[in-house]
């Protein structure tokens, strides 16, 4: 119960923080909607309509703009020695993890969805709203595997001397399965106005994906940090 | 520093590497209840690290630290619970207040009555008026002063202090004096690393001069020459290297 | 002893290669569907197996490191990873040249060659990393944790990719390839000699690994004596 407590703790202090700043979140909304609007530019008309190609273009603006924000998820931490200042706290090393993972977990989760009204305005044409949960089910579980993975290698790069070059390049090739699941998955939905039987597939690889990532997650968390 | 079973911080045979480098070797000693160890050394001494190890934020290669009967590898949660660190960073959020900042810590500590604590520790570094401010809007010596608040929230009774002096105006130096002298009579132990030479010696009840790595003299201030402690402190140094 | 583990080693794989080049060329028949370019397949299938096995030896080693935090195992990972993404690279290059005869087009988004490709990425990133920290205790550990969280994305990268590609029946559909018994003979006799290969490979790697360090110890005590 204290375990929960404290990763709350450290979830509201990050929330605190954002809230004055609004430095990630900001960008981050701005950066979506950037990429958005260059595919649109970069493929002409050619997507509109067609579910697959417009979830792809969909997922890699997600994908990059997690990227800026999980490069900023440690930065505040490096300032001021403040890592060491969770470090002395008397909890497990993991709790920083989970604390750390969940609030960019949401930080995620809100830019996406100020984002999706906006991309269905851009990219769909019919809007099947039938399946709206289940978007929401793929877009959690594509976060939750999103924060646990881009959380322990953003502690990695934030330490590296090309800092910010170094997260995509980690990050990147171990995120694939997520966004060939997310891309199919979403694709589906959208293009469907019935319950897709072939998204339990892509749901079922994201939920393991999730589940073994937080583990790895877990137990590797404390290496990264201490020395 | 007499050897005995009831020493309230023991550390013996202490090693660190970091890859090929070793950075401490060997370094044994006991602190009493109530010293003040001061711990002094020429930059690269592996004053920081012996700090941070005692803070538990670095793993000893090899060697064990007891703090309090407890051993630190074994259980590093509950030593924490008992040590606050002072260092030459604040270890503060800029973005939060100074309440929010020392409301965060509390909880993480599991502080109980936290609101009354955080009255009463920023009355007594004099950041009352400043509750409720944005840290990052804070001088140097203010930001240093927060950070004791922080590091006392928890009720340690061993403080280490990591060049707390560094970077701080006179007034703000003046302060914190005070406070550690407050301290001190509230039967709090004190390990501190500082190449200030005449703060340290002002403190101390016991030195660890620290080179390379190594242990070049360990032992009660009074076994030491002080009339002209730079050349008694060069000199230890000087015969090491 | 060790220089004595290293000939043996060096010659093992010496002959197995020299041997497994006879056989190939003199020894197993030629196919009869894919004529002799069928012949880059005992080349492929072990350059194919290797780069597993030896990213498998450096998520092992990373494991064993972060457990016992002892240098070697930090060694051994990065020798094994530099080797392993040489012959990755290998094994992309003779991939491609499978593809045209087979699918028709140099590259296909065929499972397993894809994974290779994601393999290839990952562990250049894990090689970057090495190179972007410079404080070696610390450029040990994080090494090792992404060792351990690369080599638990490539089963997962596998299996999305194929459950990616069978959604979508593949255009080209493959020759296949019918395996007679001194054909699976000579597979098996170069694996084994390219196993070999790769086992001195990373020997030869490690010492020189070592062998740099003597060299910083010695540049330390000259400079600090």
């Amino acid at each position: 119960m204290n375990y929960l407590r404290r990763i709350l703790t450290i979830v509201g202090k990050d929330i605190a923080a954002e809230i004055r700043t609004k430095e990630m979140m900001n960008s981050m909304i701005v950066f979506v909607l950037l990429t958005l609007v260059i595919f649109n530019f970069a493929f002409g008309e050619r997507f509109e309509g067609a579910a697959e190609a417009s979830a792809g273009i969909l997922w890699v603006a997600f994908l990059f703009a997690a990227v800026l924000g999980l490069n900023r998820v440690f930065v505040h931490e490096k300032d001021e020695g403040c890592l060491d200042g969770l470090m002395l706290c008397p909890v497990d090393r993991s709790v920083i993890y989970f604390g750390k993972a969940l609030a960019s977990l949401i930080f995620i989760s809100v830019v996406e969805l100020i984002a999706l009204p906006i991309f269905a305005i851009f990219f769909i044409r019919t809007i099947f709203l039938a399946n709206l949960w289940l978007l929401i089910l793929v877009l959690i579980l594509s976060n939750v595997g999103i924060a646990a993975v881009g959380t322990l290698l953003s502690a990695i790069s934030i330490n590296t001397k090309a800092r910010d070059l170094m997260l995509p390049i980690l990050f990147f090739p171990v995120i694939v399965p997520i966004l060939i699941a997310a891309v199919k998955s979403t694709g589906l939905i959208i293009s469907s106005p019935s319950f897709p039987e072939d998204v339990l597939v892509w749901l079922r690889m994201l939920a393991i994906y999730d589940i073994i990532f937080i583990l790895v997650g877990f137990l590797t968390f404390e290496y990264v940090l201490e020395e | 520093m007499p050897e005995s079973a009831t020493s309230l911080i023991s550390v013996r045979g202490l090693s660190k590497t970091f890859g090929r480098r070793r950075v401490l070797e060997d370094i044994d000693f006991e602190v009493e209840k109530r010293e003040f160890l001061a711990i002094f050394g020429p930059n690269g001494a592996g004053k920081t690290t012996l700090i941070k190890i005692l803070a538990t934020l670095i793993l000893p290669s090899s060697g064990t630290v007891c703090l309090d009967g407890i051993e630190l590898k074994k259980n590093p949660l509950a030593a924490r619970e008992r040590i606050g660190l002072i260092s030459h960073e604040s270890l503060l959020y800029g973005d939060l207040t100074a309440h929010e900042n020392l409301r965060f810590y509390g909880r993480m500590f599991g502080v109980l009555n936290l609101e009354e604590r955080i009255s009463h520790l920023l009355e007594k570094v004099e950041l009352e008026h400043r509750k409720f401010d944005l840290v990052r809007t804070f001088s140097r010596g203010m930001q240093q002063r927060l950070s004791i608040a922080r590091a006392l929230l928890h009720e340690p009774s061993i403080l280490l202090l990591d060049e707390p002096h560094s970077g701080l105006d006179p007034h703000a130096t003046e302060i914190l004096d005070g406070i550690l002298e407050d301290l001190r009579k509230d039967d709090h132990t004190f390990i501190m690393a500082t190449h200030n030479l005449e703060k340290g010696l002002n403190h101390a009840t016991s030195v660890l001069i620290l080179s390379q790595g190594r242990t070049v003299f360990g032992g009660r201030k009074d076994a030491l020459d002080i009339s002209d402690f730079r050349k008694t402190y060069d000199g230890y140094v000087g015969s090491h290297v | 002893m060790r220089d004595w583990i290293q000939r043996i080693l060096f010659w093992f794989s010496l002959i197995g290669i020299i041997v497994s080049i006879f056989m190939v060329f003199f020894y197993a028949p030629i196919d009869r569907n894919l004529g002799i370019v069928q012949k880059i397949f005992y080349f492929h299938l072990p350059v194919a197996i290797t780069p597993y096995f030896a990213f498998l030896v450096v998520f092992v080693c990373s494991i064993l490191f972060l457990w016992k935090r002892e240098r070697r195992w930090d060694v051994i990972a990065l020798a094994s990873a530099e080797i392993g993404l040489v012959i990755d690279t290998a094994l992309l290059v003779t991939g491609t040249i499978w593809d045209k005869p087979t699918w028709g087009v140099w590259w296909v988004w065929e499972p397993r060659l894809t994974t290779s490709l994601i393999m290839w990425l990952l562990y250049a990133g894990y090689l970057l990393l090495r190179r972007s920290v410079g404080e070696e205790a610390r450029r040990a550990r994080f090494a090792a944790v992404y060792g351990i969280v690369a080599f638990i994305s490539v089963p997962i990268s596998f299996m999305s990719i194929r459950w990616w590609r069978t959604l979508h029946p593949l255009v080209f559909k493959p020759t296949g390839i019918e395996l007679e018994p001194p054909m699976i003979f000579t597979v098996f006799v170069c694996l084994i000699a390219f196993f070999f290969f790769y086992l001195c490979l990373l020997r030869q790697r490690i010492g020189l690994e070592f062998l740099k360090e003597g060299i910083e110890d010695l540049k330390d005590s000259l400079g600090g004596g």
